[in-house]
């Protein structure tokens, strides 16, 4: 699948590499290519090629690429050949080539290429580069206290945000390029002394394991990532909030950035880590730990309440007190549906609203959440379609599913409700403790990077961290002395007093 | 990058062995010994406790001589072809599918009588069969987990249940003035001790633990006492709330008293639909065990590849036993008196029958 087998040296003549330039980009109206003279008599010809709105014409003149041609153009051929040599220019961002199919490649990353007549290099000059969102707050991930910055489209700007934040010799960024025809860049970021190196090789052997046409965005490496494709379950976590990413990768995880995503994935991941956000640690440990509790709470009903409600109206209706029982069959009453086809109706209805109202357009996003929730809600319940318990039940499990912080968890909650709908339609609690049951099975089976996902509830290794300490409860930071479980063993110890 | 050893830790190991111990003995025991001693029962579950407490003694005594597990031991000692080590193996497997189907038929009769009674016996079985299946394809390290997460889910309940349930103790019921039948004392005792015969997977659990036998052996005994202790506190707290007769004609004693379990001020008004999860998970458990080291004990008896056919065809057998033994009723009698008169005394001779095999090889 490489796109160039064969490479062509870059020339002394220009004029082959211009052609083979033409060559290379002959049906690519974007790319700009213009033809110049230059040097102290006007008898050196030079070819300058770059990305149409990469490269600016407005501001060529006050650019690297602009000065660097002012530079060269009172130069005679020696002297030009020895200042392109040795960067005489004085350009920060300059990068050498010797071949042009490299140079293309170079000029696809969004700098200008320059052609020389007489030297043997071609010459890469960043320059404004590829338009894109800049920093914005994160529509996800939204937190009362601490930095509103959020991750943006471009790698280079995400790792700055990054190093921001720790600026220590040791945050390391290591560079890949993905995708034999997006020729995506992707970051590794990590601490060198506190990553375990084996964590480091395997993502890596990962990374290299397929090739792919194009890498769009970090959901693509995710799943071609994954250890169990076929779970729910996410096993990488993300986040666009530089302050979740800083603070991962001083637990000595790591965070990986794909250009033009916003989404950093961050590894190794488990179950806990998911129910955790950003302002746990700004605010004071029992708000904190209130919220956790809140969360699991949370991921419970999202995953089990309208399938516990069939079960316990339509099987074991002697739980119930009487008067609650007389008050759902009174408020089922002239209801044409069973409670479970009524349920998954709304359900449905629910999650078909959830989809329209992300996919709407700003404020009508919102509005469909009104006119679905309140008016449609209402008027099922008026044509006795649904009972009002139903609305209720529905829109508490969408409540606590909204609870969880990230989305690609709660969403796992949300396909597993139908599961837990299903059984319990069929066996009631019996149903339900089955599928309590395979849950709890497959997320014991399930790993991160070799990590128990059930981590630091299970295993030998909770033992070695404060894992337990920041799980449901969060304790006090000042007892949150050591780091989690992955960090490297060595490493453990985060906090301690002078 | 971090461990990954199919290995578990010996808080695991409590933890499993307490989920095994709890479940089976609680549901059947207490309606067996009431009978004919009433309160005195008690002392048949010491009895019960204090055998179990020996044989794993015993056990430990022959883990450490063995200095392996029970498999490792035998194929360095005996070689792959003994066919003698081989048929020792194939009963032991045979013998713990035929617990993991005795398990399953009363996992299945619970789930039919106290929570789905219209649904077909055989399709619940087949459900609770496969989720079984499901579990032990994990390996052992991916059951720990799950017993390691669900302890305090279960326990707590447990607690809060014979907590609750001791103001429904009506102490007349416990007629310390009755006359014991020492014989029957003595045989309830040995009949106590039944549950308890899955210690013997104790052998098969060096290879899966950190090579500490004093520790292994120390949580497998302390699973056993908190195993023996809410025996005691159940048979006590169901004699108290049905006294001695009426508890002896009951199938599942356990489950009709959750029926009149209530909390004071509580939400419920019954809570055996949800106190039923106690059970549920403390089966699953002792099935699992059973059908885990039935899978390992065959494959090592018939000596060829074939991964997961093996589970495949255990979980048919499983399944097969327990239909049988709801239909067909001298089944269940022959099962009681197999393990009663042959099961249990091997599972106690086999470990010294194999250390002086290997031995004498040496």
């Amino acid at each position: 699948m490489a796109e160039y087998m064969q490479k062509t040296k870059v020339s002394n003549n220009i004029d082959k590499n211009i052609a083979r330039f033409g060559e290379i980009f002959s049906e690519c109206s974007d790319i700009k290519m213009q033809e110049m003279c230059i040097g102290s008599h006007g008898n050196i010809k030079c070819h300058l090629s770059y990305i149409e709105v990469a490269i600016s014409n407005t501001t060529l003149r006050d650019t690297a690429i602009g000065k660097a041609l002012a530079f060269l153009e009172k130069q005679n051929v020696v002297e030009m050949k020895k200042q392109l040599d040795g960067n005489g220019m004085g350009i920060a961002d300059i990068t050498w080539y010797e071949f042009v199919e490299d140079a293309a490649l170079g000029l696809l990353t969004g700098d200008a290429i320059l052609f020389v007549d007489g030297y043997d290099k071609a010459i890469k000059i960043a320059d404004e580069g590829y338009p894109g969102m800049g920093i914005q707050e994160p529509d996800s991930e939204k937190v009362v206290r601490g930095s509103k910055e959020g991750f943006a489209d471009s790698v280079k700007i995400n790792t700055s945000l990054l190093r921001k934040r720790i600026r220590s010799t040791k945050l390391c960024v290591k560079e890949k390029k993905l995708g034999v025809r997006s020729h995506t860049l992707v970051n590794l970021v990590y601490m060198k002394d506190l990553v375990r190196r084996p964590l480091l090789e395997e993502i890596e052997r990962r990374l290299e394991q397929y090739e792919i046409d194009g890498v769009l965005d970090s959901g693509i490496i995710e799943q071609l990532s994954e250890e169990k494709w076929y779970s729910p379950f996410p096993q990488f976590a993300t986040t666009q909030r530089p302050d979740k990413a800083a603070t991962a990768i001083l637990e000595g995880r790591i965070v990986l950035f794909s250009d033009n995503s916003p989404t950093a994935l961050i590894l190794p991941t488990d179950f806990n880590s998911f129910l955790q956000t950003s302002d746990d640690y700004y605010n004071r440990f029992e708000i904190a730990s209130f919220a956790r509790i809140l969360r699991y709470i949370a991921v419970f009903f999202a995953m089990t309440l309208p399938g516990l409600y069939i079960a316990v109206t339509n099987f074991h209706t002697q739980i119930l007190p009487t008067t609650l029982l007389l008050a759902f069959q009174e408020a089922r009453f002239g209801v044409a549906f069973p409670a479970a086809l009524e349920v998954i109706l709304m359900e449905i209805a629910f999650e078909m609203l959830r989809e329209a109202g992300v996919r709407l357009p700003g404020t009508m996003g919102n509005t469909i959440g009104i006119v679905g929730g309140l008016i449609i809600g209402q008027a099922a319940v008026d044509a006795n379609l649904v009972s009002p318990i139903i609305v209720i039940v529905v829109a508490f499990t969408a409540l606590c599913s909204f609870a969880i912080p990230s989305e690609e968890f709660a969403f796992a909650f949300r396909l597993l409700k139908f599961f837990f709908i299903a059984l319990c339609a069929w066996e009631g609690y019996f149903g339900f403790l089955i599928g309590i049951m395979m849950v709890l099975i497959h997320l014991s089976k399930l790993k991160s990077f070799g990590l128990n996902y059930l981590t630091p509830f299970v295993g030998p290794e909770q033992y070695k961290g404060d894992g337990k300490k920041d799980a449901i409860v969060r304790f006090p930071l000042r007892l949150l002395k050591k780091r989690p479980i992955y960090a490297r063993e060595e490493e453990k110890i985060k906090l301690k007093k002078r | 990058m971090f461990l990954d050893n199919q290995r578990i830790s010996f808080r695991q190991v409590y933890r499993l062995y307490l989920f095994s111990l709890v479940g089976i003995s609680t549901l059947v025991i207490p309606g067996k010994i009431a009978e004919k001693n009433g309160v005195y029962g008690v002392i048949s579950i010491l009895l019960g406790g204090a055998l179990a407490f020996l044989y794993l003694f015993y056990l430990k005594r022959v883990a450490k001589n063995m200095e392996t597990d029970l498999i490792t031991y035998l194929d360095r000692r005996e070689g792959g072809g003994n066919l003698l080590k081989r048929g020792a193996l194939f009963y032991l497997a045979g013998s713990a599918v035929m617990t993991a189907g005795y398990v399953a038929f009363v996992f299945s009769k619970l789930v039919q009588k106290s929570l789905t009674a219209e649904e077909n016996y055989l399709l619940i079985l087949a459900l609770i069969v496969l989720v079984g299946g499901y579990a032990v394809v994990g390996g052992i390290e991916s059951r720990a987990r799950v017993y390691e997460v669900m302890f305090w889910f279960v326990l707590i309940p447990m607690f809060l249940l014979l907590l609750i349930s001791l103001k429904g103790i009506n102490f007349i019921y416990f007629d310390f003035h009755r006359a014991p039948d020492y014989g029957k004392m003595l045989q309830d005792g040995y009949l106590c001790f039944l549950p308890f015969q899955t210690l013997f997977f104790a052998l098969l659990l060096p290879k899966y633990v950190k090579k500490d036998y004093n520790r292994l052996f120390f949580s497998i005994g302390l699973a056993l006492f908190c195993g023996v202790g809410i025996l005691i506190a159940f048979f006590l707290i169901l004699v108290g709330t049905f006294g001695a007769e009426a508890l002896s004609k009951m199938e599942f004693p356990a489950v009709t008293f959750l029926n009149n379990v209530q909390f004071t001020g509580g939400f419920f008004k019954r809570l055996d639909a949800i106190m039923m999860g106690i059970w549920f998970f403390t089966l699953f458990a002792l099935m699992n065990m059973n059908i885990h080291y039935g899978g390992i004990l065959l494959k090592e008896s018939v000596k060829k590849g074939g991964g997961k056919r093996y589970l495949l065809g255990i979980l048919a057998v499983v399944y097969l036993l327990a239909a049988g033994l709801s239909y067909v009723e001298p089944m269940q009698e022959f099962f009681f008196n197999f393990f009663l008169f042959f099961g249990v005394p091997m599972y106690v001779l086999l470990p010294g029958i194999f250390l002086a095999m290997g031995r004498k090889r040496a």
